[in-house]
């Protein structure tokens, strides 16, 4: 896994906002503002999901019915 | 005498003689200036519509004929490019970018229609948001509640329109930001397939999602639009259509009045069967990834210099974006493969699919969230529910009101790519049988 995967994973979203959000500075090469902590780690979280909701679909055809 | 709003009559009305395009320009700049509190306008461009309007009014009277928008007064959501103005989208640190050295191409083509333009119009910044929450221009009011959203990301776009101000507008579209807003404000919208509308001379967001589109005061005015934007004539009649409701994942979390409205406007159409595609999960959480991949990407080097100087809101969901694995782009549009073929086997046996726009009416300023699952989350990132994974497509949807007391509520009427001209059409069906209605402010 590398350094990008391993941010999005299930363990590296668990850690604080600080932590995180310097992890992700870290693999884009740059020191992050103080204000934006909270917020990329928030998203992080979100795209984390996304992420794994994506890579779990199911690949089943469409159903119909009549109401 | 009362001037009318409806593009078709204006231009009907300039055409003829019986009213100047000088005489219609001078009044929306009035309507514009009468309704500071929407916060849908970020330029009034003054100058220049008096300027288009004098033209038209020469041809006029040489005994020309200016074009099928004569005189039509519109806006334009502030990421297309304007001739001798920066193109800010929606950011206060593009406030005094370069000026754009041309006008949009979609501009030129409404302007060579004898269309007047008359403001650019506010929106999510980068248009990444489905709300209109501005840091630099404000929260973008809605006309029928200005204690709620108008939507976004073409925020400003759909509440000009609703509120009366200007006969039509212009947005763009990548996850719903047409769709979302015509639904919440009450109009019509047009989300195109996509790559079939030009995109030259418009602030980019998602390359592989982004499609421009126009709002209008009914089906009739956006068929009008949209032709002239294609350079096509616009079709006349939607031939035998067979139509379907979107289920599943696209009945969830209905507020009961849309559920109602649903079965009403299936009564009257049908029956209508429903179809439950799989995979709709997936879809719209690789259109979440995918947008977040490249809207990051593009982003990436302004963020690493002066990221403060980004919208909060926008900023944050970039600089995580960009920190997405390269290769999860590959995986979205592979996701997108596979979704689409079942769209496909769709398709072979409907021509027309419904569903919602939104869960519900538009969110209260003061309680920006959605309910999913019974579960709060925020309504910038979240309206996008049933929006997301159909643009994931790039197929043809109309954004239309639904004829229901309240607030409004909207419908999407989604087609097979090509289909957008025939959409229109259905589109106008429905509203000559009073199944969909326009909600304005005028």
């Amino acid at each position: 896994m590398n350094e990008r995967d391993a941010l999005f994973s299930p363990r590296s979203i668990e850690r604080d906002d600080a932590v995180l959000a310097a992890a992700v500075g870290e693999v884009l090469g740059l020191a992050l503002p103080e204000p934006c902590t909270p917020g990329v780690a928030a998203n992080v979280r979100i795209l984390s999901g996304h992420l794994a909701t994506m890579r779990a679909a199911s690949e089943t055809p469409a159903q119909e019915q009549t109401r | 005498m009362t001037l009318p709003l409806d593009a078709l009559a204006i231009a009907a009305s300039v055409r003829q003689g019986q009213c100047s395009a000088t005489e219609i320009a001078r009044a929306a700049l009035a309507r514009i200036r009468a309704k500071p509190d929407l916060l849908a306008v970020t330029r009034i461009l003054e100058d220049r519509a008096l300027a288009e309007a004098a033209l038209v009014d020469a041809q006029v009277a040489r005994g020309e004929d200016p074009g099928p928008l004569a005189g039509v007064p519109y806006g334009v959501k502030d990421l297309f490019d304007v001739a001798g103005l920066p193109t800010t989208a929606g950011a206060a640190r593009l406030e005094f970018a370069e000026p754009a050295a041309h006008d949009a191409i979609a501009i030129e083509r409404l302007r060579a229609a004898g269309a007047v333009l008359c403001a650019t119009l506010n929106m999510d910044e980068f248009a990444y948001g489905f709300v209109t929450d501005n840091a630099r221009w404000g929260i973008t009011r809605n006309p029928h509640d200005p204690d709620r959203f108008a939507g976004g990301s073409s925020g400003g776009s759909a509440a000009a329109v609703a509120g009366g101000l200007l006969s039509f507008t212009l947005g763009s579209d990548t996850n719903g930001s047409i769709r979302i807003p015509a639904s919440l404000c009450g109009l019509f919208g047009i989300k195109p397939t996509h790559d079939s509308l030009p995109m030259e001379g418009t602030f980019p967001f998602v390359h592989t999602l982004d499609d421009i589109g126009a709002f209008a005061r009914s089906a009739s005015d956006l068929a009008l639009i949209d032709s002239v934007l294609r350079g096509e004539p616009a079709a006349n009649d939607a031939g035998p259509l067979r139509v379907a409701l979107l289920g599943g994942w696209f009945a969830r979390d209905l507020v009961p009045d849309l559920r109602a409205a649903l079965d009403t406007l299936a009564s009257a159409i049908g029956p209508l069967p429903t179809v439950e595609p799989e995979g709709v999960a997936a879809a719209r959480s690789a259109a979440f990834v995918l947008s977040a991949w490249e809207g990051g990407r593009l982003h990436a080097p302004s963020l690493a210099s002066d990221a403060l100087s980004y919208d909060p809101a926008t900023r944050d969901r970039l600089i995580a974006g960009a920190a997405l694995p390269e290769d999860v782009h590959a995986e979205a549009l592979a996701r997108r493969e596979v979704f689409a073929h079942t769209f496909d086997t769709i398709f072979a046996r409907y021509d027309v699919l419904i569903a919602p726009t939104v869960v519900g009416p538009a969110p209260l300023i003061a309680h920006p969230v959605v309910t999913i699952d019974g579960e709060e989350k925020p309504a910038r990132a979240n309206l996008g529910l049933f929006t997301q994974p159909i643009s994931f497509l790039g197929l043809p949807v109309i954004a239309a009101p639904l004829a229901v007391p309240g607030l409004p509520l909207g419908i999407q009427l989604i087609g097979a790519k090509g289909s957008d001209a025939r959409l229109i059409a259905f589109a106008r069906d429905l509203e000559a049988k009073g199944l969909l209605a326009t909600k304005l402010r005028d």
